[in-house]
Order: C-alpha cells, then structure tokens, then sequence
C-alpha cells in the first residue's frame, strides 16, 4: 500500500577538506558514537539485532516443525505444550512465528536490494550524467510514479505468477522510482558542490569522483531511505499476501500468517494477533531507525 | 509458472460443461435440515416451528449477502453459478423437483408426455401466466428460447450444453412445445427443473435492450429486476401480477417482501461483521469455523444442507507416467486421513468420502464405505514399494534416482489449508508435495492444459451424469476430465449411464461405475461438506430445496 | 504563469504517453496469446484469426499501439472480459466512491496531522512529544487491512456504531476514512511539527509572545500559517498517492471503488480491466499534480518553478 514516506533530509553539507570528506558518515568514532548517543538509534538497533538473531536462529530455537500439523490439537489457545497456540490445521503458532522471522527478513531486505541497486543506479547516471540522459530517466520514473505501488505490485505478480519471489521482486521494482528520484536528487546537490568542481578542474576521472566523492557522501540519506524502504516492503508483501498474491503455503511468511488468521479472528484470536503484533513491531522498529539516522545525519531537522 | 487465463476462458470452459460454473460458487445444494436439529439430521425442508405460529406480513426488504458477483444476468450468456442463483428468481422451469420427495412436478406445463423411444417430450404449457415486460408465455416463447440457447451465435454456456441433447424445438401452437432428442436423455427432467439456466425469456425484450439485457433482464418471477449498483448490489422488486407460484410454495400469490436485495461483500469477516450490524439479513455459504456462534444463538436461524456433489477430491494426472501405476494410484489413496483433513479443514462438518459420489446425489452406493480405501500408511508403503519405488536418504520414496515429488494445484482458502494437510500426511509416507494455489480461474486453465500432476477439485451437480463430465473420453480435451482417464469399459459405462431412463436399471448402472472408479483410484475422494447459511431472525420462512438452496416464496419480515 | 501552466502540462503530456505506453504493454507482457485467452481454448483457427484481424493485432506493434492510443484519446478504453461492458463505463462508476474515501480520508488526516503536529511541536522534546510521533509511526507502521479488521471487529460487531457493507453514506463512510486517514497522517504531523519547531525560534514568534499575545494565539495565527507551506505541498502530494491507499482498505471495508475493482479485475484476469485502471489512475495522479503545482505558485508566488520541481 502506499505508505507515505517521512520526508529525506536534505544531503549533508559538503566538507571542504579532502582527508575527511569521503569516510565521515562512517567513520568509527564519530557516526557509531553518534549512533550510540541517540537513544531512539540505541533502542531501535537493539531490537532490531534481537529480531536478526530470531531471523538467524530460528529453526534452533523453534519447539516444532513449523509445517507439521497436530491433528489432536487444532486450534487451541496459548498452552505449555504450544506456547502461542496452534493453527487450524493444529500447527504451532511460535514455531511458524520463529521460523517466519527469516522468512519475512529475506523478503525485506531482498526487496529492498532490488530497490537499492537499480534506484541507486538509475538515480545516480541521471544526477551525474545529466542532459538528456537525466530527461528520459526521468520521465520514465515518473511514469512508474504515477502508478500506485500496490497496484504496480499487483500487476507484475499477476503477469508473473504469485509466489513468495515474485511477490518480492515486484514489491522491489515497485519501490524503484521514488527511490531514483531522491538518489538523483542527492547527487545533483553533492555534483553541483565546490569540491566537486574543483575536483574536475584538477582533472580527476569521472570514475574516481562518482565512486569516492558523490557515492560516500550520498549515502546518509540512502540509508535513512533504505532503511525506511524495508518497512515498506514488508507492509506491501504482507498486503499482497492479503490479496492472495503473495506466499505459497505452508511457507511461514508473517503476511501469510497474519493473512489466514484474520480469518479466525472471532474464535482464535492468538493467530492473527501474534503474527500482526510482529510485523507491526518489526516495521515499527525500522521506522524510528530511520528516524534516529535522518537526527544524526541532519541534526537541523531534529 | 506464468499462469495465464482469463474470465472469457473460463466462461469458454463453462460452455461444455455445467458444472464448472457450479464450482465457481458451488450453487445448488444437497439434503436439508434445520437449525434446531442437531447436525447431520435430515430434518423435513421449510417448515419453521417459530414461524409456523407467526401469520406472514407483506413488506419489508430481504437483503442477502453473496461473496461473488455476477457477470450480467442474460442467463444464456453467463456462465456463474451465482448469476444462476440471482436469476432463479426471475423465472421458473418447465417442471419443479418436490424437496422432499424429489419427484418431478408440472409448474410451466400443466403436463407432459414421452414417447416410446424417450426421445420425443411433449409439453402442455400452462396459460396465464405473463413476463414481467408485459408479454403472454407461450409455447412459442420456450421454443424461441431454447432455440436462442442452441444457436451458436449465442454461445450459451450452461443452457446450451444442458440441452446439448436436444435436436429440435418444436411449439405447433400456443400450448404445446416438442423436444425432440438425439438420444434418451436421463438427467432431462433435472435440468429443466432449474428455475434459473432454462427458464424461459421474452424475445421480446431482449430486442428491445439488445445489449443491455445482461444488465435489465426480465422474466416470469415473483421478482422483477429493478437496479444493479455495480460493484456493490443487485435489487429485485415485488411481481404484483404473480399468480403462478410453484406448487412447492407454500405462498402462491406475489411475495410478501418489497424489495430482494443481493449484497457483494468478498472478504469473510466483513460478510459476518455487515451480518452482526443488520446490513445483511442472510450471510450465504459461510465457513463451518464461523457458524457455531449463530446455531447457539436464537436472533440467527442457520440453514445447513449437504452438498450434492463432492466438495474435495485429488485428480491424478495419469498423463504422467507416476500416476499410469495403478499401485501408485492406490497407495495415495490409502496414504491420506480423510477424517483428520475434514476435521481441520472444515471442523468435521460434512460426511468423508470414499467413491465419486456424495450420499446426495441419485445413485449413491452405501457400499462405496465398505469397498472404498481407508487411511492405512503401512500398506501404502507395500505398495509403493511393490511398484519398485525405494526409500532415499531423505525418507523420500524414488524409483531410477528419480524421488516422488509431486505438485498439486490448490485454490486459496480452505482449499490450501487441505493441501498442507495432505502434504504433511504425504510427507510421513514418504512422498514429497509443493503446492500451488491458484484463483479459481487459473487453476481450471492449468488443469484443461494437462500442466499438472494432481490438483484439488470440487464439483456441484444434480445428476450423477456428472461423472459423464470428470471421466468420459471425450472430454479429456476440452472438458473436465483433467485426469484425461480414457477407459473404454468407463465410457461405455458412463453412456450408459446417461441413456438409462429407467431409474432402477439405472443405479445399477451407477453402482458398478462407482465400484470401477474406486477401483481404478484415478482420483482420492476426500469429503462432502455441509453448506451454511445464517438468517437473521426478524425474516422469517426461508426455505431450502435440497437441489437449489434457498428459497424466497414464503420469506416474510417480522417487523 | 502562463508559460509555467504550459510547462506543466507539458511534462504531465508525455507522462500520460508514457502510461498509455506502459499500460499497453501490459497486455502483451501476459504470457501467451491474449486472442486465445481471449476466446479460450476452443475457439477455431478461423475464430482466432478473425478476432486477430478485428483487433488488428496482425498488424505491426506500433500500428497497434497507435490504434490503441486513438481509441484511448477517444474515451475508448477496450471492453472488459468479464462483463463485456465498457472498460471506462465500469470505472467511472467505481470512481465517485473512491474520491469519496480518499477525500474524507485526507481530511482525518490532515487533521489528526496537524493537530499532533501542533502539540509535538509546543512540547518538543517532552513525553506529549515523543508519544505523538511515536503514534504517528505505529500509524504507518501497522498492516492497514488488520487495522480495518480490528476496527470492524471493535466498532461494528463489539459497539455496533457503524454499519458494514451498508452502502456509502455517511456512517459506512467513517471507519474506512479513519483507516486510511491514520495511514496518511504521519507525514503531515511530521512535517507540521518540524515546520512548527523551526518557526518558533524566529524573531517574531518571541515579539509576539513579548507583545503579550495568548500562546494559541502566537501558535495557530502566527507560527502555524507560516509552518504551513510544505504541509500544504505534501497533502497535494498525498491526494495521488491515497489512491492507491484505498486499494487494500477497499478490500477489507467492501467500499465498492476503483481500488475493489482493480483487485477482483487482477483476480479474474480481466486485462483490458486492469490497463484501463493503471491508465486513469495515471491521468488522475498527473492531473492533481499538475493542479497542486498551479495552486501552489498561486499561493505563494514567490516560489520558483524551477525549485519547486526540484522539492517535489
């Protein structure tokens, strides 16, 4: 669905000093520290790590085959034996629930990649390039633009196929022009800097400057929008999963999960809650990340 | 997998064969009983001790929630179950079917009569009786209907092959209609018994609309067609010149309520919300896990009614070379717990199946539960390893390295949760299952198209003849034998079958062809299930025809 | 101004033929023949080929989108597979509910944005403040269809307040405008409170509250108008991209619009449906932003063509 965007800061200002210009927004002792120092960062990395380690862990930590029905225990609530209860067709509800931490997460971040390196690349040749290359790139990203994500979405699973990949690679394209948009915008601001001009004066490759001078410093709002772009994508696969374009059963995806509950939800409210709460917290968590970074990167804002 | 199908595709499949128009919302069902009769009772139709003592009031509106709708309501050119079920009450058939007993009855003819041959039926038609345009019905209009229904250029869907066996339609006056068949023709009586597909229409208005009547049809009802708001209801008014009821009625003048109002609401839990808050006063074809709440609540009045068909069942694909082993065939069927997918599916409301006909239909065997295979791994396992295959590593069975993975097609809904259920049962055989789930439409596309291994399958149908459609050579192409069984012993059987007039010689016939089939374990049955319907009480009378499902003649609101 | 407007409407020209192309290809990027999906698997070699050439898709593929492009510029938007209407009749009859939801929806939350923008911003860095924009995150944050069905399950089963499928008047209207109001809210009460937050500490603002004026005074007449020019551009923004909001939030109320439509027209595989979707939103999308634009260079005309585009 839609979600709306919280709106980018602006592109840091360019230091004037060569030595520190290309590392600053990494350098260990002041953007770790930064990171450190802001509590919504603290908390928010914490929670994220957490839901990481369950992404990794899992399988281990799951009391159950996650696909593997208890005919004697069909939906019953919460309980010692089935900590979350179990499902309709008597699986248990937390070994899903562990076992969809990774699922969800690939989805996410696969998605996001998708978005990341095309945006970034299409973003990037327009801003740098310019002219008539910037024009028809342009164009082409307002015409996705002007196509509602979810609809986008729609469209390409029901051209490809629904699967839990399509649903991914469509979720990802889908994200794509409003992701190229701001890159370019990022880059037109650091291209039309004094130090890169300077740089170009000197003679310095297009390649060398693309790579050290634009990327390093394009990347905080990047990041502040890729980060924000997960939360997206997961809300957007969950949402095509409501529409039954989205995982194949018995694949654990939270979505899903969220998705065949709300079926149940006057007589087994444990399977929609669950499921629900942990995309909720998930896409919550990265939301104030995203937050935190865009503090750090552009205190003005805050 | 780039399924590609479109709504002009499988309206192009429902033109062979009925019933898949009936899968798409499953219409017509089988066997009554009532809300205070515990489940599984075979309570007497109607009849409503409340009601009974209540004297029926005039107005009021009926509103029905329905989950798809229609494409338009020209009922020779729709091919949905739930135009159908719209466009019942609009018309009327030649012939009614009693709800208790099943005979056939005179409604539209006075009377009928057969030749010696069976193939020359001869109608009186009964007089009186007007469209709701205006226009008298006469012999003449069900001839120029049905003959509307056989010209190609119409591309009838379910009317066209409902009279597929019909030669000629004959009206030498006003009173009398001749068909003339091609061969005897069983299920003859069955069909044009249905109010909805065969009723008859007024030429005349649909010259005057042209291509507007799919969305102003009219016809000989107690309802006459008001409003379509797209996308949201369907409106009926009163017939106030209806004096024609169908002797089944208790009613036989016009219809007590005002307005009939069908409601298009897609999502489940929206269709119960907009129940609970009065904006629908029957919810149609609610889940078994939904209904518990209403049956123990007196403001609601559930109507359950048992299939008339199968409402799961695997097909094997034996154009694979795994499924053309009989061994393999069999060793699924007795790999999978039809008790437990019936119970976690749909929470045990319905009755297991073991052949490929429910106990509603004409012809049910009760000996198919004796005969029919019962859940027993071990010997599943005997056998498929008596058809070579052995153990691997992964306790996956295979045969020349090649392991025993198999996809199967799945609608979304309960129809996934079924083949989860079937996957882990497989799994502990030692059989490995991916599922697919498909919309309706793209899975018939990929089932017509052979691209399958199994696929799960559901069907509605008033006649037996329906195995005709499933199994018959003929139509492996472009019908629903998506097994593509081609059997020549099955063929004659199922011609058989269809030709046999005579209703004794004919179970008989349908005996044996239940015996083959589960012998030849082209398909795993694996339940009926029980269809629910939830009436709020201020509308009272709602009755159900075991073969149509509900009914509105009677139906009153209690204001 | 004049010359902006025709810039404007320019650049919205070539989008539109952008999604005009965009929507065609649609139709042939369906694997396999749209004829015989069209017809279905038992149509004849003559069928085929007589639909073919009525179509006119033997010709080149140029030719055929020209012949689309005229028919489009013609109101023609194709005849939908599944009720074998006009593609634009079936729309135009689902639009009016759609604007409806999204407008209301837009006002809930430019209200809820505002208001908690106001307050976060008088409050900064107090727990008001942190609770406002952290709601205002669950708000974006929280699956919108499982929100719809806890608001139907509270409001409509449990309460009994609003009705449910009962048509779109007034009361069936309110819980699916909250919905999507809630969803679109955060941006604007982020934007108002950072916009609020810098105001503050100008000059003014301080002679104001010097001069003695009541401090709702000073926030709602003085900071607040000030604040309020990116607000007003990004709600402009929003109208668009509410349209597509709607689709899912359709689904779960059953609100009979564009977004219902488009959902069972994908579900059924009704393609012409589907391109003809995909080509309106796009005309409205381009439209409303051609029409924000206008409106904001009216406003404030001191704003740069050139920067605005660039902010957008």
């Amino acid at each position: 669905m839609n979600q709306a965007n919280p709106v980018l800061p602006a592109p840091p200002p360019v230091p004037s000093q060569k030595g520190t210009s290309r590392m600053t927004w990494i350098r260990e002792d002041s953007f770790l520290e930064k990171l450190w120092r802001n509590p919504k960062a603290r908390y928010s990395l914490g929670i994220l790590l957490v839901v990481i380690a369950v992404g990794i862990a899992g399988p281990w930590l799951a009391p159950h085959d996650p696909t593997q029905p208890f005919y004697e225990d069909l939906l019953t609530g919460p309980s010692a034996e089935h900590m979350l209860g179990t499902d309709s067709i008597g699986r248990d509800v937390l070994s899903r629930l562990l076992h969809g931490a990774r699922v969800t997460l690939m989805v996410a971040v696969m998605a996001v990649s998708i978005t990341f390196i095309t945006g970034t690349f299409i973003g990037v040749t327009s801003g740098f390039v310019g002219g008539i290359v910037d024009q028809v790139l342009m164009r082409i990203m307002d015409i996705l633009l002007a196509i509602p994500n979810i609809i986008m979405a729609m469209a390409i699973v029901a051209i490809l196929g629904p699967s839990l990949t399509n649903a991914m690679i469509a979720v990802g394209i889908a994200g794509i022009p409003k992701y190229a948009r701001l890159t370019r915008g990022a880059t037109l601001s650091v291209k039309s800097s004094g130090y890169v001009e300077a740089s170009r004066a000197v003679g310095t490759s297009h390649a060398r400057i693309l790579l050290f001078q634009i990327m390093p410093n394009i990347m905080s709002p990047l990041l502040v929008y890729t980060t924000l772009q997960i939360g997206i994508a997961i809300l957007d696969t969950a949402a095509l999963s409501f529409i039954g374009l989205g995982a194949q059963p018995p694949t654990p995806e939270w979505g899903t999960m969220l998705s065949e509950g709300k079926e149940y939800i006057h007589d087994a409210w444990w399977l929609a809650t669950f499921p629900g709460i942990s995309i909720t917290i998930v896409v919550f968590t990265v939301n104030i990340l995203g937050d935190a970074l865009r503090d750090i990167f552009d205190p003005k804002s805050a | 997998m780039g399924t590609t199908v479109s709504f002009k595709k499988i309206v192009a499949l429902t033109a062979m064969v009925p019933l898949v128009a009936s899968l798409f919302v499953g219409c017509s069902s089988s066997s009554t009983s009532n809300t205070a009769a515990p489940s599984g009772t075979q309570a007497t139709t109607g009849e409503q001790p409340a009601s009974a003592s209540l004297q029926p009031k005039k107005g009021g509106t009926i509103t029905i929630g329905l989950k798809d709708e229609p494409d338009q309501l020209d009922i020779q050119k729709t091919g949905m179950a739930v135009a159908n079920q719209i466009a019942g009450n609009l018309g009327g058939g030649l012939v009614t079917q009693d709800p208790e007993t099943l005979e056939f009855k005179p409604y539209l003819a006075e009377s009928w009569t057969v030749s010696e041959d069976g193939k020359t039926w001869t109608f009186v038609i009964r007089s009186g009786v007007k469209f709701q345009d205006g226009t008298p019905l006469t012999a003449k209009s069900f001839a120029e209907t049905y003959q509307r229904a056989l010209d190609p250029q119409t591309a009838a869907k379910v009317a066209g092959s409902n009279l597929s066996e019909v030669a000629s339609v004959e009206a030498p006056d006003d009173k009398t209609l001749v068909l003339t068949l091609k061969q005897p023709f069983a299920p003859l009586l069955q069909y044009l018994s249905d109010p909805g597909w065969l009723q008859p229409l007024s030429l005349e208005a649909i010259k005057k609309a042209g291509d507007k009547y799919g969305r102003q049809p009219v016809g000989v009802g107690p309802w006459k067609f008001e409003s379509w708001e797209n996308g949201q209801s369907i409106t009926f008014v009163r017939n106030e010149d209806f004096t024609w009821a169908d002797p089944i009625a208790k009613n036989q003048g016009p219809v007590y309520p005002d307005k009939l109002v069908y409601k298009f609401i897609n999502e489940n839990q929206t269709m119960l919300a907009a129940l609970e808050s009065g904006s629908i006063d029957i919810a149609s074809k609610i889940d078994a896990k939904d209904v518990k709440k209403y049956k123990d609540n007196p403001q609601y009045e559930v109507k359950e009614m048992l299939r008339n068909g199968l409402g799961l069942f695997i097909m094997m694909n034996t154009r694979k070379p795994v499924f053309q082993q009989l061994e393999v065939r069999q060793a699924l069927n007795m790999a999978i717990n039809k008790e437990a997918i019936m119970k976690a599916v749909i929470q045990g409301e319905g009755v297991v199946a073991y052949g490929p006909l429910p106990p509603s239909l004409f012809g049910y065997d009760e000996g198919v539960k004796d005969y029919g295979y019962a859940y027993k791994a071990d010997e599943a396992k005997a056998l498929l390893e008596k058809a070579g295959y052995q153990k691997n590593a992964q306790g996956i069975y295979e045969k020349d390295g090649k392991p025993l993975t198999m996809e199967i097609l799945a609608q979304t809904g309960t129809w996934a949760q079924a083949a989860q259920v079937i996957q882990a049962m497989l799994k502990d055989v030692g059989v490995d299952v991916k599922i697919v789930t498909l919309e309706w439409g793209a899975l018939v596309d990929t089932a017509t198209k052979g691209n399958f291994d199994m696929t799960l399958m559901g069907y509605t149908l008033n006649d037996p003849d329906v195995l005709y459609l499933f199994l018959h050579s003929s139509q492996i192409a472009n019908g629903l034998n998506f097994s593509a069984v081609k059997d020549d012993k099955l063929d004659s059987l199922l011609v058989k079958g269809r030709t046999t007039v005579d209703s004794a010689a004919r179970k008989e016939v349908y005996k044996e062809i239940q015996k083959y089939v589960v012998e030849q374990a082209w398909w795993v049955p694996l339940y009926t299930e029980k269809q629910f319907n939830v009436v709020r009480k201020p509308v009272e009378g709602v009755r159900m025809h075991p073969l149509r499902g509900l009914m509105y003649q009677d139906s009153w609101v209690n204001q | 101004m004049k010359q902006f407007l025709l810039q404007r409407l320019g650049s919205g020209l070539i989008v539109l033929l952008g999604i005009s192309i965009f929507s065609f290809a649609l139709i042939h990027l369906i694997p396999g023949d749209p004829i015989r999906i069209m017809l279905g698997e038992n149509a004849t070699a003559e069928q085929v080929q007589a639909l073919r050439e009525q179509l006119g898709l033997n010709q080149p593929l140029l030719t055929q989108y020209f012949q689309y492009l005229s028919h489009v510029v013609q109101g023609d938007l194709g005849t939908s597979f599944k009720t074998g209407r006009p593609v634009l009749t079936e729309i135009i009859e689902r639009f009016p509910a759609t604007v409806k939801l999204a407008a209301s929806g837009m006002l809930i939350a430019i209200f809820i944005g505002i208001t908690m923008g106001i307050l976060a911003a008088r409050f900064k860095d107090t727990l008001l403040d942190f609770s406002a924009m952290s709601l205002a995150t669950l708000g974006v944050s929280i699956p919108s269809f499982w929100l719809g069905i806890l608001l139907i399950m509270f409001f409509t089963v449990k309460l009994g307040w609003f009705p449910i499928a009962g048509g779109t008047g007034f009361m069936d209207l309110v819980l699916p405008a909250v919905t999507l109001g809630v969803l679109a809210s955060t941006v604007i009460s982020r934007l108002t409170r950072a916009g609020m937050v810098e105001v503050l500490t100008f000059d003014y603002i301080r002679t104001a509250r010097a001069k003695g004026l009541g401090e709702s005074a000073v926030l709602f007449v003085h900071a607040f108008r000030n604040a309020m020019i990116p607000v007003v551009t990004i709600v402009g923004l929003q109208i668009a991209s509410l349209l597509g909001g709607t689709v899912i939030i359709e689904r779960v109320f059953d609100w009979p619009g564009l977004g219902s439509l488009a959902i069972s027209a994908i579900a059924s595989r009704d393609f012409p449906l589907v391109q003809g979707i995909i080509l309106f939103i796009g005309v409205i999308f381009v439209l409303i932003n051609v029409l924000v634009d206008v409106l904001y260079s009216v406003i404030d005309p001191r704003i740069e063509v050139g920067k605005l585009k660039e902010g957008t």
